[in-house]
């Protein structure tokens, strides 16, 4: 069975920039990246891949916007204007208008840690943006 | 007689004084003119440019150079470009052909373009493949408005239109890219 390590990174883009020294490459313009099952759209995205393996990656978007189901196949969208998502731990930082809505709750904060692997969402808030989570009726 | 099959058979030469020998090569027959606007031709050629240290950079070998001095181009069939850096070959470029201006430091390669860097310490084999590529010689600058597709150990990319780097390792791809980076060994 295929681990979370061997899942491709696909990404599609308008225009792309490698710096192969740095390990950084750079793609802006109705990007797309599909990792398994998680889906991501963004304006801008920067991969970190050091040892030519990504680590990192950080995205920028009006808003980003990133779907994956949760370990019971329910939907999950999380939608921010910044992302940070870490491939090994599948850990994605929500900031700037970061929302996430799953089958039973709709949470905004000024900054969101969702763990897609546990299912676990920490939100932070700020004088500026409370914490706020609805939790919806369990669907029928 | 013929030989039986296992005797080897006897062997037939024929011994031709040097200054007849030459006389016969210099018989072949040569070209009676060159291609119109050529004041130059070499076949099987190899050119090595060097630094203001005198150390190569780069060479550029082929089959055929032809040169047009009125148009300051040379035109070259089967080239291939080696880069070189302290010595050793980094990037090679290959393509059925190619335009030369020696001048402006230009090698535009026509038609399916092949470049490889070689593996190093620090940096794996890189293959690109694309087309009617422009070489900046001194540089060391490529561009195509062709599509041009990166391979490397972990990573496949893909795109149209191009602009690399390669002495510092950028690559730019203008637009319809695609990327996958795939674990180097699952």
């Amino acid at each position: 069975a295929q681990t979370l390590e061997d899942l491709p990174v696909r990404i599609s883009a308008d225009r792309a920039e490698m710096d192969d020294r740095r390990g950084v490459g750079t793609y802006s313009g109705n990007v797309e990246v599909i990792r398994g099952n998680l889906t991501l759209h963004a304006d801008r995205i920067v991969i970190h891949a050091p040892e030519r393996r990504p680590v990192r990656m950080e995205a920028e978007g009006k808003p980003v916007r990133a779907e994956s189901p949760d370990p019971a196949g329910q939907p999950r969208v999380a939608t921010a204007n910044r992302m940070e998502y870490t491939f090994d731990d599948q850990i994605l930082v929500l900031r700037d208008d970061a929302r996430v809505q799953t089958a039973t709750e709709d949470a905004t904060g000024e900054r969101i840690t969702y763990d897609l692997a546990q299912d676990i969402i920490g939100i932070e808030g700020s004088e500026a943006r409370r914490v706020h989570i609805t939790i919806l009726p369990r669907p029928e | 007689m013929p030989t039986s099959g296992t005797e080897p058979r006897r062997g037939f030469r024929v011994w031709i004084p040097g200054a007849a020998a030459l006389a016969l090569l210099a018989a072949a027959p040569a070209p009676l003119a060159l291609e119109p606007g050529v004041q130059l031709e070499i076949s099987g050629f190899v050119l090595r440019v060097t630094d203001e240290r005198g150390e190569i950079t780069h060479v550029l070998e082929g089959e055929r150079l032809q040169q047009f001095d009125e148009l300051g181009l040379q035109r070259a069939e089967d080239p291939r470009l080696e880069f070189l850096t302290d010595g050793h070959i980094d990037w090679v470029w290959t393509a059925p052909a190619a335009v030369h201006y020696p001048a402006a430091h230009r090698l535009v390669l026509l038609g399916t373009t092949e470049g490889v860097r070689l593996p190093s310490p620090e940096q794996p084999q890189t293959e690109i493949t694309s087309a009617d590529v422009t070489i900046v010689t001194d540089t060391r600058e490529v561009f195509t408005d062709a599509r041009a597709t990166l391979v490397r150990p972990g990573l496949v990319m893909t795109g149209v239109g191009m602009h690399a780097d390669v002495a510092a390792d950028l690559i730019e791809l203008r637009s319809e890219v695609e990327t996958v980076y795939a674990p180097e060994n699952p």
